[in-house]
Formats: structure tokens, C-alpha cells, sequence
């Protein structure tokens, strides 16, 4: 295995002026190799790729990733960096050990010239370098950098205008257009090369030319554009006029279909999929016909050498010699040649999974009384544990993926009723707010039961009379003692709060940096006495307090370095738990709001974590948090010792073993 | 087939007629409806209070195995009216064996009179639970009953 780490020196830099030079300078000096080394070998169109060459290890996060052309050289947008890094995937001309190594890094986190926010793709020309586009998602817009590293242009702002985007994740040029996947708004934006809005196309829904959520995006051939409709679970194919073409996929497993796909390239007649969600990489024909895929499933966490993760992004290099896998979730880019060996031999054993899915646990959870809730997103459900015991024992399971009111598309979060018999869930995909009831008779204990789960009604965003407030994504979800319920509107970066019965109440928070905005909230929670919303403001890595009504409080935890919060709970003695994704690690903030400590690293034993996510207290007083990218739970005292753990996977088991 | 349905039903319908005026909204979760000489249909609350569903098979009992149909009507619970024309949708399934009716049923609404669910199948005995959900102003709420099927 060859893993090969960034230089820190390079990462903490910021070379503008230079970036796009010494990829001039880089594309000259290799290109009479390259076109040596397709001379003496030639390209076999048949060809598969499936075997492993390198890992980048280290990345933050990496998204997506584009070759420069005629070299061994990527591009990787990595959001958490706040950067897009540049990397050679082999042997460049006059560094022939380079392969893996940085060698230079754009952009810092800011809202300045040539400083980005969570960048999420990149798009260079096929023939013309003379500019070099980055999805600025963060700040809702696109960045253009010239030859020598200058800023040349920004395009959008937030907002659903033309000319506007909201959280766009990625950019490809066309021959004379830039297409962008403006991703909040479910659409594709079209801009010219001089970065003036021209239209757009696609809009919310699942019919045809319709989008969920699209993600990576790519022009074939013909200048066709493909989209990655990572919510529909599909791929959309327009025509560079924006009029639909084709589609093909739909959720599931098995060969052809998909679950997330969220990154899509075109080489040579063939389009590759990031099947983010099936751990794999497929690679269809220009009819949507499937050839061929490749990716074993990672067991245990972070396990590498060909074996794949939620792939997020990927590239083809120009040659069609090299495939680049970004691993957000893994936080390395893998790279690819050709296979030397049957298809099976890089793929995962269909039989892994034919007991179900393993358990991925998350992102968020709660907790009252006997009962946890989590929300699962690779089911599609809300998974209901009793927790009376060490560990805790599913007893049933609410919802399935689907359409149907009772169903979910994507669940994101979860609030218990305080006397654990009543469940709000959060569907952004569908767009709803779902409560369920728990059948159970009074201090029975929890048993399993397919039935114990009642559907009892569900609100539609779209359909309650919202007025100007329509377009609600909901996110985080939490209620008070009166019942009434606040949820995060992904798509605006705000809260809402309704009655009981889903009348509209409140609205507050807005997107941004200043007092009272939010970026990206992921998490809230109430104080024991209802009068104080925490909201985990994880894009201003830092917690956002209102009273509930709406009111600016104060905002906590701005020095103290948390990176990427995610879920929060709250004690009764008022101190504050909060998970952080980017530290693997809790913090605990005071009842004063000042950090007081915390627990957890990096790693898959005790007490350790792998971007943790949902986090909870039980009646108990114990801690659960939800170890997403360990999948697993696990459950702690409040001063950070390991009580437990669980989960379906065997080192979960060895866990436990080990602290008894 | 069609024919003979419809002639059932109008049957039905006239012996509903004074059944069906004003159901008293009450705490029972499931209770039969007041008494006419003929089939009367059976009612329940929905899950969040705000309806009472009404409902009969026809024929009464379900047989197993064999399509039947199911006259709905949907009451608010507070007001006691009859929704002339509700958002409905009625499914079926057995929650215990994790599967569904193999068939789609069709809704159509009678003229003066309740919703009409036909094509409906349960392919094996046991219990079913069949749901009713009812939208209005952007919210889905289920009522729901299981019915043991020979």
C-alpha cells in the first residue's frame, strides 16, 4: 500500500499567483512523456478500471476531484479544508517519486477575494486552462481563478433568482456555458463564460427533467450534460440547451441502480457513477446501459488498498489510464488503473448484504426514558431501541424508504416526547414532518413488536399554507413540553416554529456569520425549562442560543475550537454536550456556556470516535452519541467513560469484550 | 362483477342512510355504528383525533382470498360534518408478515353518498390492518384497524 501524506508546509500556504502557473509549467514539462508513455501503451477500449495504485491519505472531507490536463496531476476540492489541493497521481517529469505528494493548495476559509467556504467541486476546460472554476458552496457562489492564480470573477449569490444559487456543489464547462449544480434550489444553472447568468433548468420533483438534490455534474461528448440526482437516485441527462434527454436508475442494490449517487464523470463513451451509498463505482455505456462496477465494501472502518467507502467524487483522467475516488467519508482520495483480473474480483460479495444492511447510525438520535430513537439513513427509517439494559435492544422500526405518508426519502433527524411515546421525525426529502406513536401500555417493558409503531399524522412543507416561507427543507427537529415543534430549514439556514398541530408560528435566523445567523445548522435542543433553543451553528462552528421565541440570545463556543459540530444535548444541570465531527470528539460547555472539557479522539476503540454525529442523554443520565463512521453507538458517563457499546459489526463486539 | 357490486351497495346505502347522519365523537377508539336493521359499518378515531372514519366491507365478512370493496366515510370529529369529498387513501397490510396487498385499489366517490374503495385483496388469512389517510391542508393523518381475515 502506498499512502503518502500532504505536505503541512504547502497546506497552511496560500499560492494564487502561482497555482495555475506551475500547472502550466507542470503540463509542459510532462506533456512529451505522456504522449510517450500512450505511444507505448496503447489504450485498450475495453478495458476496465478496478486495481489499486495509491492512496492520499490525510485529506479533509475530499469531495470531488478533476485531472488537469495531459498529467499525472488532481485536483481535490476538500470543504472542511476550506481549499482546493492539487496532488500527482504517479510519476511527474521531473519528480518521478512525487506520485500522492501536495503539491500546492488554493484558498482559505473567508469571505474575501479567492477565500472560499466549503468548496465542493471543481471544473477546468478540456483544452483551454486559461481559468479554473470552484463550487464556493459555502458562499453560494462560483469562484473563477485565472493562469496565474487571480480571481478573476464570482458568480451567484445566495438566493433562487436567476443568477443566484444556493449551496452549489458542482461546475463543468460545456463548450461555451458553465453548468453548475446548484443543489438547493434542485436545479442546474447555466452561465457564459464571462460569468453572466443565462437560465436555468430542472427544478424540484421526480419526473422527467426533474432533480432532488443533483450533485455532480459532467458533459459527455456531445455536450450533453449529465447530472448526478443523488436524491431520485438517478442519472439525469440533458441536452446543452437544458431540455431532457434521458434518465436512468432508481434506488436499490443491485447492478443499474443506485442509493445517493452523487458525482459523475464522462470518458470516452462511458459514464462513471459515484454510487455513493452501495460503496461502489459503476460505469454505464451512453444509453444508460451498465458495463461494469467496481468497489469492495469497506467492514472495518477506514480499511483501504481498493476497498471503498461512501465514494463522493470522481474524475477519469484524461489519458483513461487512471480513476480518482474521493472518500469524504474516509477523508482520502484512492486512485484507480486498469483491472488485471475478472470483474468479481473488485467487487463486493453480493452476498454481504443479503441479511440487510449493515447499520450506519445516523446522523442524529434522542433519547427519553426506556427509549432511543435514531435516525437511519441507510434503511430509511427510524430505528426505536429500549435502552433499560447495558445494551441497547431494537424493538422496531418506523418507516421504509418510499412515498407513502407514512414512508420516508430522507430522515433526518428525530424528537422523542418526553415520556417516549411519541416521535417527530424529519423527512428533507420529502419535505414532511412525521409523528409517530408508540402502542405501548403504561411502565410495560419494551418488546419487539413490528407493530409498536402507530403512524399518526404527517404535515407536507409544501402543502401547509407557508406563504412566503414555502420551500422548507427540514432538518433538525426538536419539540417543547407544549408541544410545539422547531425545525431547521436546510435550504435558508433558519428556524421554524410551529403549533402542535403545524401552524406556522416563528421564524427566525437567517443565513450568515452575524449575531442571530446560522450557517448549515445541524442540531438543536432545548433547555429543561423550554426557554432557550441551542442551535449546533456547525458552518460558524459554534453554537447559536435563542429564547423560544426567537430572539437572539448569544452564541457559544466561538474560541473554543470546535471544528465541525454536529449534534448537541443537553444536561439537566444545563451543561451542554456537543459532538464534533472534524475533532472526533465531545465537548462539554458549562451552564455558563465556557468549555469545560470533553472526551473522545480519533480511532474505533472506547471511548474513541470516528466523526460522531447524533448525540443524546438518556433518563439515566448516560451519554449516548452516535459513532457514525464507526458504526456503532456508544454509550458513556457524563465525565467520558465507556459503559457500552452497539452495533452490528464484530468489532463492535471486541469493544466491549475488551472493557469487560 | 360490477353490477352486482353496485347493486349491493345501493342496498347497502339505503340502509345507511339514517346510520350515517351525525357519529358523536367519543374516546373509543373503534365502536360500531348505530344500529340500522341492516350493515351498519364500523367507526374509528384517527390517530391525531381530528376524524372518524367510517367504514364497511362489502361483502361482510372479507373473505380471504377473494377482491371486495369498502364503503368509506370520513366525519370531522369535532363538528360531527360529513367531508362531502376527502383526500383519502386506504391501504392495506400485514405488518407481521412485512408485506402489502398485491393489488391496487381504486377510490371513486358515490354520488350522494360515501367513498367507494374497490379492488381490494387480501390473498391470505390472518390479521390485516387496513389504513385510512386523510389529508387536508397539508396534513396526512391515518386512522387505522386491524381486521382478522379466515
Amino acid at each position: 500500500m502506498t499512502t503518502v501524506s500532504p505536505i503541512p508546509t504547502f497546506e497552511r500556504q496560500t499560492r494564487f499567483r502561482l497555482v495555475h502557473a506551475a500547472a502550466l509549467l507542470l503540463a509542459t514539462l510532462s506533456s512529451t512523456a505522456s504522449a510517450q508513455d500512450a505511444a507505448s501503451q496503447p489504450k485498450d477500449p475495453g478495458n476496465r478500471f478496478g486495481e489499486y495504485e495509491l492512496t492520499i491519505s490525510q485529506l479533509r472531507e475530499p469531495a470531488r476531484a478533476a485531472f488537469l490536463p495531459g498529467i499525472n496531476v488532481v485536483l481535490v476540492a476538500e470543504p472542511w479544508a476550506h481549499r482546493v489541493s492539487m496532488y500527482s497521481t504517479g510519476p511527474i517529469v521531473f519528480r518521478p517519486d512525487s506520485a500522492g505528494e501536495l503539491l500546492l493548495s488554493i484558498g482559505k476559509l473567508g469571505s474575501g477575494i479567492g477565500e472560499l467556504r466549503e468548496p465542493s467541486g471543481i471544473a477546468l476546460h478540456a483544452t483551454d486552462d486559461s481559468q479554473m472554476l470552484v463550487a464556493d458552496t459555502g458562499h453560494h457562489r462560483l469562484v473563477a481563478f485565472g493562469p496565474d492564480g487571480e480571481v478573476l470573477r464570482t458568480m451567484g449569490s445566495f438566493g433562487s433568482e436567476l443568477g443566484q444559487l444556493i449551496r452549489p456543489t458542482d461546475v463543468v464547462f460545456g463548450e461555451t456555458k458553465i453548468y453548475v449544480t446548484d443543489t438547493g434550489n434542485h436545479r442546474v444553472a447555466v452561465f457564459d463564460l464571462e460569468g453572466n447568468a443565462l437560465t436555468t433548468f430542472g427544478k424540484l420533483g421526480s419526473g422527467p427533467g426533474e432533480l432532488r438534490e443533483p450533485a455532480g455534474i459532467a458533459v459527455d461528448g456531445e455536450g450533453r450534460i449529465l447530472v448526478a440526482d443523488a436524491a431520485n437516485h438517478r442519472i439525469v441527462r440533458f441536452t446543452a440547451d437544458g431540455e431532457f434527454d434521458m434518465a436512468f436508475g432508481a434506488r436499490g442494490p443491485n447492478p443499474g441502480l443506485f442509493s445517493s449517487p452523487v458525482d459523475v464523470d464522462w470518458s470516452d463513451g462511458r459514464i462513471y457513477v459515484a454510487d455513493r451509498g452501495n460503496h461502489r463505482i459503476q460505469v454505464f455505456d451512453d444509453a444508460g446501459q451498465v458495463l461494469y462496477e467496481w468497489g469492495i465494501h469497506v467492514i472495518r472502518p477506514r480499511e483501504g488498498e481498493g476497498r471503498l467507502h461512501y465514494p463522493s467524487g470522481i474524475a477519469i483522467s484524461p489519458d483513461g489510464a487512471q480513476a480518482v475516488v474521493c472518500e469524504a467519508a474516509s477523508d482520502r482520495v484512492q486512485v484507480f488503473g486498469p483491472a488485471d483480473g475478472p470483474a468479481s474480483k473488485y467487487m463486493t460479495d453480493p452476498g454481504l448484504f443479503s441479511q440487510g444492511p449493515a447499520r450506519h447510525f445516523g446522523m442524529n438520535i434522542d433519547a427519553s426514558g426506556p427509549v432511543l430513537a435514531i435516525a437511519e439513513p441507510e434503511t430509511e427509517s427510524v430505528l426505536i431501541y429500549a435502552i433499560e439494559g447495558t445494551t441497547p435492544l431494537m424493538v422496531t422500526k418506523l418507516g421504509g424508504l418510499g412515498l407513502l405518508a407514512d414512508d420516508f426519502v430522507r430522515v433526518d433527524d428525530v424528537d422523542l416526547s418526553a415520556d417516549g411515546r411519541e416521535i417527530i421525525a424529519s423527512d428533507s426529502g420529502a419535505r414532511r414532518l412525521t409523528r409517530f406513536r408508540l402502542d405501548r401500555a403504561a411502565e410495560s417493558e419494551l418488546r419487539f413488536d413490528l407493530q409498536l409503531g402507530r403512524f399518526v399524522e404527517g404535515a407536507s412543507l409544501d402543502r401547509l399554507p407557508l406563504g412566503e416561507y414555502a420551500g422548507v427543507e427540514p432538518g433538525a427537529v426538536v419539540r417543547d413540553s407544549a408541544g410545539r415543534i422547531f425545525v431547521v430549514d436546510l435550504s435558508q439556514s433558519r428556524i421554524l416554529r410551529f403549533s402542535s398541530r403545524f401552524k406556522l408560528e416563528r421564524v427566525f435566523g437567517s443565513e450568515g456569520s452575524g449575531p442571530g445567523q446560522l450557517r448549515s445548522p445541524t442540531d438543536l435542543a432545548l433547555s429543561a425549562d423550554g426557554r432557550e433553543l441551542w442551535v449546533v451553528d456547525a458552518g460558524n462552528a459554534r453554537l447559536a442560543v435563542f429564547d423560544a421565541g426567537g430572539t437572539f440570545l448569544r452564541n457559544i463556543g466561538e474560541r473554543a475550537g470546535m471544528d465541525r459540530p454536529h449534534g448537541i444535548a443537553l444536561h439537566p444541570n444545563g451543561s451542554a454536550f456537543v459532538t464534533d465531527a472534524g475533532l472526533h470528539r465531545v465537548h462539554i460547555f458549562d451552564s455558563a456556556g465556557e468549555l469545560s472539557g470533553g472526551f473522545g479522539k480519533q480511532g474505533l476503540g472506547a471511548v474513541e470516535f470516528y466523526k460522531p454525529r447524533g448525540i443524546a442523554i438518556d433518563g439515566e443520565g448516560r451519554v449516548i452519541v452516535l459513532d457514525h463512521g464507526n458504526h456503532r453507538g456508544q454509550i458513556l458517563s457524563t465525565s467520558g467513560e465507556f459503559l457500552s457499546a452497539f452495533g452490528a459489526r464484530l468489532y463492535v463486539l471486541e469493544t466491549r469484550r475488551k472493557q469487560d | 362483477m360490477h353490477t352486482k357490486l353496485q347493486a349491493l351497495l345501493v342496498s347497502c346505502l339505503a340502509g345507511l342512510a339514517g346510520a350515517c347522519a351525525l357519529p358523536q365523537p367519543g374516546g373509543a377508539v373503534e365502536q360500531e355504528a348505530p344500529a340500522g336493521g341492516v350493515p351498519q359499518g364500523t367507526e374509528v378515531l384517527s390517530n391525531a383525533g381530528r376524524y372518524r372514519v367510517r367504514y364497511l366491507p362489502v361483502p361482510d365478512p372479507i373473505p380471504s382470498g377473494e377482491l371486495f370493496s369498502m364503503l368509506v366515510w370520513v366525519f370531522d370529529a369535532e363538528s360531527g360534518a360529513e367531508l362531502s369529498e376527502p383526500e383519502l387513501v386506504v391501504d392495506a397490510g400485514m405488518p407481521h408478515h412485512q408485506h402489502g396487498m398485491n393489488i391496487q385499489p381504486v377510490l371513486s366517490k358515490m354520488v350522494e353518498g360515501p367513498m367507494l374503495v374497490d379492488g381490494l385483496l387480501f390473498h391470505m388469512p390472518g390479521a390485516w390492518t387496513v389504513t385510512f389517510d386523510i389529508e387536508r391542508d397539508g396534513v396526512t393523518e391515518r386512522a387505522q384497524v386491524v381486521l382478522d381475515v379466515d
